[in-house]
């Protein structure tokens, strides 16, 4: 189905005073479903309104399938919509989904092959006759999703669709709008606040931030390979240490050594943007940290520990997740690092505890010193 | 400080019962967290604290004095709300202030304890903005330093919801820090803290487990987590949960394992599927029981080949895949081991596999999530062979719960 493309697509609000959306230039593949993220005020719903014609960009163009429709209305841009808070009409649940193609005056077969494939796919086909009155949240939005599936679209426009549902609702409910969205071969744009969510049913995600585009692609690109710290603590918690340059090795593949606090620890990794001297930020991700008892025997591991980082530390503290262990742990010169470890994870270190911790150089990412690293870092 | 106990407490409002004969002791200094889906109670609970309500049967008692019919303001509770209610108009240091100005005469002597509560919470030489002007975390802890203040270091802090208006990504750092000003040598609070998140509930020294106005569980969270009482805690504390249902073909007393506090028991289960799953558990089974068996989807662990020893362990194929960030979701289908069924009392020998059995046995749906790490085996692809195993001391077994009841219990409605 359709392939959305923005070019150079700018809105500004209040006669020049907000640039909600600068200058954003970006493709949405056929069928994949998009997250778009960022902190409040940066523009993300202000794009998504661009994108389904509920306001026209100050600047740039629109194109759905290769065909300008920055002019058209969201009826001919072959869009539908489904809420936050769903509104349901209290009519009965056939009534609901067939209403735009009732109003609109299709076919009676047309109607019926329609509303009995949305109901269909998210299996509320038996309960058409009833009304929806006192339903729970997530047969609600079953039903919000199944009146857009209706209707034709070929684009669905999603705004916190799982917003009102309770956090663990909503963590099972999202594989199920996952399939729904898979199934039915849609273009869909979801707009969220939950970073996880995105990160976990998005097949790309958008990272906005004050009207910008800071990066666009698959969620493991962005987890990965973020191209700035924002990105990068944005996705989940990152571990950032302050170092600097202190040796470079060169002519083809740049070698940067970093100083993280005092002498101790150095650490290598190619990078070629630095400067000697230069002040850095050293980040990788609680995963990524490996612990030992001190004399673990590495060699006889069944893991391939080749060419680990090691340095002695000590436990802090630790709690549960629910889903994983966390500890945190303190290196000699006094930095903390957060470490994330399965629940199944075979050591029960406790507080107090003396230990070394692992990390590899392809699990840390450098970053030039922000300005302002607070702000860098926060994610309001 | 203060310790806190709910004895027989009962709460209707009109014809509706809210919560049903609440027994519950909170500790001096304890951390508490109330968790529980929405409408189970958990803000009724905490206005029976705060003296907001009273309670329809039962008595509350602070540090031993029956306070049930205590108005609110005799009560010291700080409560700190979800939308932090600051007032807009109000300097940050003012509003940090604004309970105690309306009690103490002595404004100088306010003023300097509110900046003394400020810099415990990060906000040192901020008491001059406007809340406007602060972030959304400033907002939050200006809410909680209010919070702090209106108790005058003793009394129960209350937390409703504090952080469910924030980013997922900026809640798991917040909490820490909340949980470590509440604990701080200056404050030693007592603190309940009230959430419809699992994940935020763990961070409690012990968890209330509210569900229909009840309470289903009082634990630590290793409790919760490795030995919960019933479906619903086993439910509520998972991301995804896999279901097995079975009958116990082999139990053998074990010594007590790592954390396990208890002497374990090991059970070998043959479930309806056709699997030998194994379990470690502190309950007791005999052979011929039939049992419910739980697994966490990210207990499992996967390899490609087949392991030599094919007891505890079920062999199926990749449906689907997806890249989650630090975790890698898989949903496999296994195919029933039906040779199994048939010969499974005589003898649970792993001969079978799976091509040997008939054309095309049901396939069971199960949810796994593997570590990403660059040391874990997370390279799968659609439609691979793949050999899932666990620890089988992570296993939750039930006495048999029927399979319309935990069909029911995992609707999302």
């Amino acid at each position: 189905m359709p392939e959305i493309k923005l070019e150079n697509v700018t809105k500004i609000f209040n006669n020049g005073e907000v640039i909600a959306v600068n200058n954003v230039n970006l493709t949405i593949p056929d069928a994949d479903f998009v997250f778009l993220l960022g902190p409040s005020g940066c523009g993300k719903t202000t794009l998504l309104r661009t994108i389904s014609g509920l306001i026209q960009p100050t600047q740039g163009k629109v194109f759905i399938d290769g065909i300008d429709v920055t002019e058209s209305p969201p009826q001919e841009r072959g869009i539908a919509f489904v809420f936050q808070n769903f509104n349901i009409f209290p009519i009965t649940v056939w009534e609901n989904c067939t209403y735009a193609l009732e109003v609109q005056g299709y076919g009676r077969d047309y109607i019926i092959k329609q509303g009995e494939r949305a109901l269909e796919i998210v299996g509320l086909l038996d309960r058409a006759d009833e009304y929806p009155t006192g339903w729970g949240n997530g047969d609600l939005q079953r039903l919000g999703i199944a009146r857009a599936i209706c209707s034709g679209a070929r684009i669905l426009i999603m705004d916190e669709p799982l917003g009102s549902l309770d956090p663990k609702i909503s963590a099972e409910f999202r594989w199920e709008l996952r399939n729904i969205i898979k199934d039915t071969n849609l273009t869909a744009i979801q707009v969220t606040h939950n970073q996880e969510e995105a990160m976990a049913i998005g097949d790309r995600i958008i990272i906005m931030r004050d009207g910008h585009l800071l990066q666009e692609d698959t969620p493991e690109t962005l987890y990965k390979n973020p191209n700035s710290l924002f990105v990068g603590n944005f996705l989940g918690g990152i571990n950032i240490l302050e170092g600097y340059i202190i040796h470079i090795d060169h002519p083809n593949v740049y070698h940067v050594k970093i100083r993280l606090g005092g002498p101790k620890y150095t650490i290598s990794a190619p990078y070629n943007r630095f400067s000697l001297d230069e002040n850095v930020i050293i980040t990788f991700r609680p995963e990524d940290v490996y612990m030992f008892p001190i004399g673990y025997d590495f060699e006889n591991s069944q893991a391939n520990w080749e060419g680990i980082f090691l340095a002695d530390a000590k436990v802090v503290s630790k709690f549960h997740t629910g889903k994983e262990r966390r500890f945190i742990i303190e290196i000699d010169n006094g930095d903390e690092i957060q470490i994330a470890k399965p629940e199944t994870f075979k050591y029960r270190f406790s507080v107090g505890d003396e230990i070394q911790i692992g990390f590899f150089m392809e699990d840390v990412r450098i970053f030039k010193y922000p300005k302002n690293l607070q702000k860098e870092m926060d994610l309001q | 400080m203060v310790k806190v106990e709910l004895r027989n407490v009962s709460f209707s409002q009109g014809n509706v019962k809210i919560l049903h004969n609440i027994n519950l002791t909170i500790q001096d200094q304890e951390y508490i967290t109330i968790v529980g889906p929405t409408g189970a109670g958990k803000t009724s609970l905490v206005g029976l604290f705060s003296g907001l309500y009273r309670p329809t049967i039962g008595q509350i008692f602070f540090d031993g004095v029956d306070v049930t019919k205590f108005p609110p303001y005799q009560r010291h509770c700080g409560v700190m709300f979800e939308s932090y209610a600051l007032f807009p108009h109000l300097r940050v240091l003012d509003n940090v202030c604004y309970a105690r100005h309306m009690r103490e005469s002595n404004q100088m002597e306010t003023y300097s304890i509110g900046e003394a509560v400020l810099e415990l919470v990060r906000l040192e030489g901020r008491g001059s903005a406007l809340p406007h002007e602060c972030s959304g975390g400033m907002q939050q802890r200006i809410a909680l330093a209010r919070a702090i203040m209106a108790l005058e270091q003793k009394g129960l802090l209350i937390l409703d919801e504090p952080f469910k208006a924030l980013d997922a990504g900026l809640r798991m750092n917040l909490r820490r820090e909340i949980k470590k000003i509440a604990k701080s040598k200056e404050l030693q609070m007592t603190t309940v803290h009230v959430t419809n998140d699992m994940q935020e509930a763990m961070m409690g020294d012990r968890i209330v487990v509210l569900d229909n106005g009840k309470i289903r569980q009082v634990g630590t969270p290793q409790e919760i987590l490795y030995e919960p009482l019933d479906l619903f805690v086993a439910n509520f504390f998972s991301t995804e949960m896999n279901y097995f249902n079975g009958k116990v073909v082999e139990v053998r007393e074990v010594e007590k394992l790592g954390f396990k506090q208890k002497p374990l028991q090991r059970v070998v289960i043959l479930t309806k599927e056709g699997y030998f799953l194994f379990a470690k558990t502190e309950k007791r089974f005999a052979v011929g029981d039939k049992v419910t068996f739980l697994i966490r989807s990210q207990y499992f662990q996967a390899r490609h080949k087949r392991r030599q020893d094919k007891t505890n362990s079920i062999v199926g194929k990749v449906n689907k895949v997806k890249y989650m960030g630090a975790w890698l979701r898989i949903e496999m289908l296994a195919p029933f081991q039906l040779e199994n069924l048939v010969n499974g009392n005589k003898t649970h020998s792993m001969k079978t596999r799976s091509e040997e059995l008939t054309p095309e046995p049901p396939k069971k749906l199960i949810k796994i999530e593997i570590p990403t790490t660059k040391v874990a085996v997370h390279n799968f692809q659609v439609g691979e062979t793949i050999t899932i195993y666990y620890p089988s001391q992570y296993v939750i077994v039930f006495s048999h719960i029927p399979q319309s009841e935990l069909e029911a219990a995992l609707r999302v409605n």
